[in-house]
């Protein structure tokens, strides 16, 4: 049978207690889920833009030495995954401070529960539950304390290397973006080429013609118009042509019948000219549709990049002001940098099912 | 951007006369490695292939933004390769942190104190059982005594702990 307990414990337990009121004024540990899920995401930003990127490469540039563009872009980025895979575990293990902090109770609970255990098997009285009471909850204010403390000093810490990656993926993500204006331009210029082989050319001579036939319509029309006013004029017995050309009956007859045949030539040539042309332009539609589909999906990996650079600014001023936040006990204001991150995450995944 | 509407649309040697100013200017800007040149240069040269009709002039044109594109691909991959060492360097710092924070969760979670308890239980119960065990055995009258004080000497260090 079991023991009295003896009056050491219940001093070390007083003891305890003490100590816990000692650290009297202990704030409340912030919330950290946003601030760490919006971090995942910009993890998640920095992945999905860079494999996107390198998809943008041309396969066929005779650059970059032996090895291909790509692979030689894949290697370099690999460590900017890296360091935001750092930064969202260090947002992980500051969420795991401030649950352990939060769970002083519970984990009081556990320990007083294991020393009982231990009690038990050395066949002594277990700890009665007034004193079991007190210490769980000295030691919960206990580990409030100690978990805004580790916060604070882990904050102050890290801030000054995250500033120095976020600046990094700043100026790699700038130049990314300048990058892709180019491959946007030099990609559609590529596939412009390559339409004119095909279709394009066809299209484009068959708009040239159109053009011209368009002209000699337009000056016949005007002659027709000319002659018309000069043979009226004749017949009204003017001595003088009132426009430039005929000024005789039988030439200006002559002229009329004669433009009157070639605009009627010219217009049938023109009516098939514009036929062909639709049909041209529905065989270029396909690489039409191509060189669209290239120029919007360049333009959705931008504006990825224009919210993971907003991303990452808010980003560094919520864990500028998280250990102040942590000093006076108040929520971290992760608002802006949450509603960023939702933007971020729809255009990753729209990324993803485009792939 | 260059302006190619008042070229003849029929005249190839027009066009040829607007490629090789285009060609100049993608020489200068390859050779100054200015990014803003070189976006510039890219344009005219889309806008070239885009306008004019012959294919001939279209294939140098198309050569000319290949190497303009390789020429900001590699730019842009030395840009970026130069800061990886800073980045790497800052990475590590940021790990460290992280690896202190979760043994600090740890240690907030009382994980090694509770782990201690845990694990004495255990060799308590097992060392009770085994001295259960034992005590039909005739040989083993000196290790069951061995067992007891062992168990006695730890509740002892424990009354010990308590009044400390």
């Amino acid at each position: 049978m079991g023991t009295h307990l003896p009056s050491g414990r219940h001093v070390a337990m007083i003891c305890l207690t003490v100590a816990a009121i000692q650290l009297g004024g202990c704030g409340s540990i912030p919330d950290l889920k946003g601030f760490a899920d919006a971090t995942g995401d910009m993890r998640a930003g920095i992945t999905t833009v860079g494999n996107e990127f390198a998809q943008s490469i041309p396969s066929d540039l005779n650059t970059c030495g032996d090895t291909s563009c790509r692979a030689k872009f894949e290697d370099v980025w690999k460590s900017r995954i890296e360091a935001m895979g750092a930064i969202a575990d260090y947002s992980d293990s500051l969420a795991q401070i401030a649950a352990a902090g939060k769970d002083g109770a519970a984990t009081a609970e556990k320990v007083l529960g294991s020393a009982n255990g231990l009690l038990g098997a050395l066949s002594v009285s277990t700890i009665p539950a007034a004193v079991a009471t007190a210490a769980t909850k000295a030691l919960a204010e206990l580990a409030n304390y100690r978990a805004l403390k580790s916060m604070g000093e882990a904050i102050e810490a890290a801030q000054k290397p995250i500033e120095g990656v976020v600046n990094v993926l700043e100026q790699d993500l700038a130049v990314l973006d300048r990058t892709l204006s180019d491959i946007s331009i030099g990609v559609i210029a590529l596939e412009e080429n390559k339409d004119k082989l095909q279709a394009g050319a066809a299209v484009a001579q068959a708009e040239l013609s159109i053009k011209e036939y368009l002209r000699l319509i337009s000056n016949d029309y005007s002659s027709l118009r000319s002659n018309s006013m000069n043979l009226a004029a004749v017949r009204a017995g003017s001595a003088r042509p009132v426009q430039s050309g005929c000024d005789k009956e039988e030439t200006c007859v002559t002229a009329i019948r004669a433009v009157d045949l070639r605009l009627t030539a010219n217009r049938e040539q023109l009516a098939k000219l514009q036929r062909d042309l639709e049909g041209f332009e529905k065989s270029y539609a396909p690489v039409k549709a191509s060189k669209d589909a290239v120029a919007a999906r360049i333009s959705t990996i931008r504006k990825g990049i224009v919210h993971l650079r907003s991303g990452l600014r808010d980003w560094i001023v919520v864990h500028g002001a998280l250990g102040n936040d942590v000093r006076r006990s108040l929520q971290p204001n992760v608002r802006q940098l949450v509603a960023t991150a939702a933007d971020l995450r729809k255009l990753i995944d729209d990324m993803r099912k485009a792939q | 951007m260059t302006n190619f509407s008042e070229i003849d649309p029929a005249r190839i040697e027009d066009w040829a006369v607007a490629l090789g100013k285009l060609l100049t200017d993608a020489s200068e800007c390859l050779r100054n490695n200015d990014s803003v040149l070189r976006s510039e240069c890219l344009q005219n040269l889309q806008a070239f292939i885009r306008i004019n009709a012959f294919q001939t002039l279209d294939d140098v044109a198309a050569d000319t933004v290949r190497d303009l594109l390789g020429a900001s691909i590699d730019a842009a991959l030395a840009s970026i390769a130069q800061r990886t060492t800073t980045l790497q360097r800052l990475t590590k710092d940021i790990q460290k942190i992280s690896a202190g924070a979760r043994k600090d969760a740890s240690s907030i979670r009382l994980e090694a104190v509770t782990r201690v308890l845990d694990a004495s239980t255990e060799s308590i119960r097992a060392l009770n059982d085994l001295r259960d065990t034992l005590k039909g055995e005739a040989n083993a009258t000196e290790l069951i005594g061995k067992i007891e004080d062992f168990v006695k000497k730890t509740q002892a260090l424990r009354n010990e702990l308590e009044r400390a």
